[in-house]
């Protein structure tokens, strides 16, 4: 079996992609069979000759057994573009966690060299600083011999000389050390910077190929003329009609679930955290999806007892899949869920072709785009929006939190702390005394490599050419110079270094310099920012303007058109079940 | 009684054509089963892989069935044939 290799966290997802698309071939060949099978049956009924009460029996009987045989090929055919579409998502993914776990391998590396580094430049500035106490005391003994001086020495002279040229080398070798820690720190973050984005890859991946495992399982359970016994087809009086004979089915277990959750359930504890998760808020994602959808279509087509789902399996599939990536988001807004993920205003307007076309298996994109989105869809941006901004929940948490159980009065109640979402979120403290900082996260067992320790004069320099900010003046900032008191601020040195990632604040951004900074920033950048601080999520778009308490809707691209767009890449199956089932 | 009309030949012919025809469903059943089983090892995971090899495993037998039916239902028609040539032949005899 292919895959399955793992290192660090990220595993290989299991499965042959080559193995599963010649299966697909087999079925599509064995779908012509059975539309030879009913050309033959055509045929016969076309040839016969014979007209009474028995002829009109074989013609209802033939005729039953040929539309069997011509559905089952066409169920064929979208089951083949199921299973290729999963080995499509299985064979990217799979990429994506083989070059997820090279990438962390060789991050793990750079981050064992920059650790190795850092402790011998420590080392070595302990060693400088030694030399320049050793040097000091030299030249003091030299100093106080005042006579020796008075005298013209000339022995006593040079030995002062000889500590002073001392002193000054080990004064160098300070700065070397100290510089090569810097250099080192910098690039230690780094490595832990492509250590998470890999594993956060990996992860991808792995939630890809679940996704797409609970929309085969559904094509397997759900869709088509499934026998609802082995050996029977599913409606008797179709099989009846046929002249086959039923065994009788056996007694259904009871189950309280709904079909859904069974279907979920059947992939197990892997199954989308966010259906997990939504099925535990009250009034939770269920009844958010029974009840969003005026229409009813959606909900329709996720009902298998609706003959039209039988014919079209791959739709069906589709949306399990955007539910499994949007299930946040429709408890949040049942609503708006419903009409932005089947793409409501081209179904109304009766754009079925672009409708279809928009509807795109998420679990691919997320592979093949690799979370660029340049082939994004309405729905994946949907998701993504949704997904930061519960980031940026978890991050105000996190916050909060860290600076709730700080040990002295100073950090817990006028220090200001931010943070990004997550266990190895990056962490930041306002002032600028890091050591401090990081004494006080490691008393309250937080990491203190986490801490972000850019000076007020590198927060200042980096907003003026990054965000064309200007950092204005404060009446704390004597003795430092102009700007330093807002440029201590925490929210700032977790943006400037990665204004992607949603950000957690005890107290909202200062209107004075950081709430017009982080604008400038995102305009500059023309990246949204997130910010989450007591008084709610702030977005500040890309494009400049600025929301407070926003919804996924509001984000840059969301409520773009992306008319035509496929996912390229995946392109193929599971696009024709989708459109040839049709709306 | 509904009026009859019949031409045997046509009958004992288009039985032999939906009796091969049964056949071919009974083969389609076959391949079926064999791309699926392959399917179902390769999925990587148990419980889809199970759920993929269920759908095969019982739509190889529906199919079969319905092969099975088509070729009876053909043995009809050619039955049916011979029972009106053999009535047209044998018991109208002075």
């Amino acid at each position: 079996m292919a895959g399955g290799e793992s290192y660090g966290g990220i595993t290989v997802p299991k499965g042959e992609p080559g193995a599963l698309e010649a299966s697909a071939g087999r079925l599509v060949a064995t779908a012509g069979l059975l539309q030879s099978v009913s050309g033959h049956l055509n045929g016969v009924l076309g040839a016969l000759s014979w007209f009474g009460p028995a002829s009109a029996q074989h013609a209802l009987l033939t005729g039953t057994q040929n539309l069997m045989a011509s559905t089952s090929s066409t169920a064929l055919i979208q089951q083949a573009s199921v299973i290729n579409g999963y080995a499509e998502v299985l064979q990217a993914a799979q990429r994506q966690a083989r070059r997820a776990i090279e990438r962390a391998k060789d991050a793990d590396k750079r981050i064992d060299q920059a650790e190795e580094d850092i402790r011998q430049a420590v080392q070595d500035q302990a060693s400088a600083q030694a030399r320049i106490v050793g040097a000091q005391a030299a030249q003091m003994r030299v100093f106080t011999s005042a006579v020796d001086l008075l005298a013209g020495n000339a022995a006593a002279a040079a030995a002062a000389d000889l500590a002073a040229a001392e002193e000054a080398d080990a004064r160098r070798d300070l700065a070397a050390a100290e510089e090569r820690e810097r250099q080192a720190r910098r690039r230690l973050e780094q490595a832990r910077e492509d250590r998470r984005e890999a594993q956060q890859d990996g992860l991808d991946a792995e939630e890809a190929v679940t996704i797409a495992r609970t929309g085969l399982i559904a094509a397997a359970q759900g869709a088509g003329l499934l026998p609802t016994q082995p050996g029977g087809p599913a409606n008797p009086a179709f099989a009846a009609a046929a002249g086959i004979a039923l065994p009788k089915p056996p007694e259904p277990e009871e189950d309280d679930r709904n079909w859904i959750e069974r279907r979920l359930d059947d992939v197990g504890t892997a199954a989308s955290w966010t259906w997990d998760q939504a099925k535990q808020v009250p009034g939770g994602v269920w009844e958010g999806v029974t009840g969003m959808y005026e229409g009813g279509k959606f909900l329709v087509e996720l009902n298998p007892t609706n003959p039209m789902n039988w014919m079209n399996p791959g739709r069906t599939i589709e949306r399990y899949q955007q539910l499994g990536a949007a299930g946040q988001f429709a408890w949040e807004n049942p609503g708006e869920f419903g009409k932005a993920l089947i793409n409501y205003e081209d179904l109304a307007a009766g754009r079925y072709g672009e409708w279809a076309g928009n509807l795109v298996p998420d679990a691919i994109l997320a592979v093949t785009t690799g979370g660029a989105g340049t082939a994004a869809t309405r729905s994946a941006r949907m998701a993504k929006a949704t997904n930061t901004l519960a980031d940026a929940d978890r991050a105000f948490v996190r916050a909060t939190e860290i600076q709730a159980k700080m040990p002295s009065r100073d950090f817990r109640l006028d220090k200001t702390i931010a943070a990004q979402p997550g266990d190895r979120g990056g962490i930041s403290i306002s002032g600028e005394i890091f050591s401090e900082q990081g004494r006080m996260l490691d008393r309250v067992g937080e990491d203190s490599s986490l801490l972000k320790t850019q000076s007020s004069a590198e927060v200042r320099e980096r907003m003026h050419t990054v965000a064309k900010h200007e950092t204005p003046p404060h009446p704390f900032d004597a003795p430092n110079p102009d700007g330093w008191y807002y440029g201590v601020h925490a929210e700032l040195r977790l943006l400037l270094d990665d204004p992607k990632v949603p950000v957690g604040v005890t107290r909202p951004p200062c209107p004075q310099n950081c709430d017009p900074g982080i604008q400038s920033l995102a305009k500059s950048l023309e990246q949204d920012i997130l910010m989450r601080s007591p008084q709610g999520p702030t977005l500040y778009r890309g494009d400049g303007t600025v929301i407070s308490n926003p919804s996924p809707k509001d984000f840059s691209g969301v409520n773009s058109r992306w008319p035509g767009v496929l996912w390229g890449a995946g392109g193929g199956a599971a696009g024709l079940a989708v459109s040839g089932g049709g709306p | 009684m509904p009026r009859i009309q019949v031409d045997t030949e046509s009958l004992t012919a288009g039985g032999a054509q939906q009796s091969a025809a049964g056949g071919q469903a009974l083969e389609a059943a076959g391949e079926l089963e064999a791309a699926i089983a392959a399917a179902a090892a390769a999925v990587g995971d148990a419980g889809a892989g199970g759920a993929v090899g269920d759908w095969g495993t019982t739509w190889a037998r529906s199919l079969a069935a319905l092969g099975d039916a088509t070729a009876r239902t053909g043995g009809n028609l050619s039955a049916a044939g011979m029972a009106y040539r053999d009535t047209d032949e044998g018991q109208m005899r002075y």
